[in-house]
């Protein structure tokens, strides 16, 4: 008998009767018939169970059927059931959970699409004990930060099995979270992570799943914060893992830096003055002293790139301010954003590059500490802060591509809105962050060609960073670095068409299909039409009856 | 009272108002953001009640 392209691995126990059959019917209608079902009776005591599995196994041969003496828990029957597989890939689908009918014929798709893929995850939706379908989670394409602050790949997962056998299957002591923490492992080594934007597993919201929130399984959660930081420190991620205060399953990284580089912050400026709190003030001193006044991280430099007509009076206050730390590097040259910031780092001694706008404020005392843990750790290219209005709204939880053309996304909502799925209390990765506040290596910095000049005003940090991400560096948003932008002060935030048609023409094959938005998210948030495409008996899809 | 003295007071009336003006500004930041988001979810639903009455079953996903 040769083996089956899926094994889908489900440990069962105790499982109510409709919602066991509802799942093995889930198996059993699958599009896709190359596949083998590996349960694992975990000792249930209820008669219906053995029934039910024993009635499946004689229906189909490719169900088989183990039965452990005495209970063992969740990772004990799965690592049964993993045992048992003998397929190319392992299909995770618990016990009262039902998968789409086209679940594999859609996963086997997109591996004959990427045959190097490793891992794959789906989008997924609850379903209630009557069946009533609810909350469809559309994901972002593999964003590795953002799996480390949230489970969002979760159902439906889909292993290599040789991987899953390479890092030792499941893990007894992340009871609980034991798919997360296998997830983690299995990504460490992938050579591909793939989305397939669709829903294709119904998680079933009962009281006792964790879908039922918190309160349900609350050690899950905390085995949660302990896999994350095992796996942090797997992969020198210098961070300590905290959850949410409010949000569960939402989890917060912390620096825990054992080497402090030097950074350089560079402020392009030209020493306007504006009123912030109702008070006129030169913006780069009001810069310049919150860094100094807040700032916890000891080894940075201020780059200062002034107008050479910026008030000499004004540059002598900030050397009063900032010491031996600042220096004020003359720019002699008509406008042009992107001059002035390669000129700073020209002149910068810093192993990493902070931009700076001048219009800003720093809120959060860790903010260097904080961009310095995830623009040091390899892979990532830039990083980017949550910024606020003067009002305390959103000014910049990311960029998000519509159309090719980058946004904002949720600027000018309440600073707590949560966002979609909480993305706004999520690390997660974007094509571009703003270059406001961005962390960049230097040597990346140059290797890129720092900032274009021939995109004087705008766009320069959004096509900055598309040219790391093309060059396969990750962007990073992380939602717990806070500053003020007293946005646009120092120029019109009016894009001319040319910059768009400049920024459409270099990059449009990358951001036409944003991989970090969803076909069903418009500006981060739900088309409402997406409520049609998520129920399952209305789904149409290429290729589907 | 002291021209020192006044002008100490007059500088706290000063800071007191300004805190009231940012307190407000905050107040009034939290309704402009509301508004924002629901004007956003309202363009949402908008574009969901058009494709009903024009008979459409929604998109391939």
């Amino acid at each position: 008998v040769s083996a089956p392209r899926f094994s889908i691995v489900t440990p069962v126990y105790e499982t109510p009767a409709d919602v066991l059959r509802a799942m093995l019917r889930s198996v059993r209608r699958q599009r896709c018939g190359d596949w083998e079902l590996c349960l694992v009776d975990d000792a249930s005591t209820e008669p219906h169970v053995a029934a039910a599995l024993e009635a499946a196994r004689r229906r189909d041969p490719r169900v088989r059927l183990q039965r452990r003496s005495e209970n063992g828990g969740i990772v004990a029957a799965s690592n049964d059931a993993l045992a048992m597989a003998r397929g190319e890939f392992v299909v995770l689908l618990d016990h009262d959970d039902k998968l789409h009918p086209d679940a594999l014929a859609l996963v086997a798709e997109a591996l004959d699409r990427e045959p190097e893929a490793d891992y794959l995850y789906t989008d997924e939706d609850k379903i209630d004990r009557r069946g009533i379908h609810s909350g469809p989670f559309c994901k972002p394409d593999w964003s590795p930060e953002r799996l480390r602050t949230q489970m969002y790949t979760c159902h439906l997962s889909v292993l290599r099995r040789s991987l899953v056998e390479e890092v030792g299957g499941f893990d007894p002591e992340f009871e609980g979270s034991q798919d997360w923490d296998l997830v983690l492992r299995v990504t460490e080594r992938a050579r591909a992570v793939v989305h397939v934007p669709r829903v294709l597993y119904h998680w079933r919201a009962l009281a006792t799943s964790a879908a039922g929130g918190e309160s349900a399984k609350p050690w899950a959660f905390e085995a949660g914060q302990r896999a994350i930081q095992a796996h942090c420190e797997r992969i020198g991620l210098q961070a300590r893992v905290e959850r949410d205060a409010g949000l569960p399953g939402v989890y917060h990284l912390r620096p825990a830096l054992t080497r402090e580089p030097s950074v350089s912050i560079l402020i392009p400026t030209n020493g306007q003055r504006r009123e912030i709190r109702y008070q006129e003030v030169a913006l780069v001193e009001h810069c310049v002293r919150s860094i100094v006044e807040r700032s916890t991280y000891e080894d940075y430099e201020i780059v200062c790139v002034a107008d050479a007509t910026t008030d000499s009076a004004l540059l002598a206050d900030l050397t009063a301010l900032a010491g031996e730390r600042l220096r004020v590097v003359p720019y002699e040259r008509e406008f042009n954003f992107s001059a002035k910031v390669n000129l700073g780092a020209a002149n910068a001694k810093g192993e990493l590059l902070l931009l700076l706008n001048d219009d800003m404020e720093v809120v959060t005392p860790d903010w260097i500490e904080r961009l310095v843990m995830y623009a040091q750790h390899p892979g990532i290219g830039a990083v980017g802060a949550r910024l606020i209005l003067e009002d305390g709204r959103l000014q910049h939880a990311g960029v998000i591509f519509e159309n090719g053309l980058p946004g904002h996304v949720h600027h000018g909502f309440t600073g707590g809105f949560k966002g979609y799925a909480n993305s706004t209390h999520l690390a997660q990765n974007f094509l571009a962050v703003t270059g406001a506040c961005m962390m960049t290596p230097a040597a990346l910095f140059e290797q890129a060609g720092g900032l274009a000049e021939d995109l004087p005003v705008n766009y320069n940090d959004v096509d900055y960073c598309l040219k790391l991400r093309s060059r396969g560096h990750r962007i990073v948003w992380d939602p717990d670095t806070t500053l003020y932008h007293f946005e646009s002060s120092s120029r019109s935030s009016e894009v001319e068409e040319w910059e768009k048609q400049e920024l459409l023409d270099r990059w449009l094959p990358l951001t036409a299909d944003d991989p970090t938005g969803h076909p069903c998210l418009t500006q981060g948030m739900p088309r409402l039409r997406a409520h049609l495409a998520w129920a399952p008996r209305r789904l149409r899809l290429p290729g589907v009856r | 009272m002291s021209l020192e003295a006044e002008l100490a007071r007059e500088k706290a009336e000063v800071v007191r108002l300004r805190n009231l003006l940012i307190a407000r500004d905050a107040e009034l930041g939290e309704a402009r953001g509301r508004v924002a988001e629901l004007e956003s979810r309202s363009k949402r639903l908008l574009g969901r009640l058009r494709r009903i009455a024009g008979g459409s079953r929604g998109p391939a996903g």
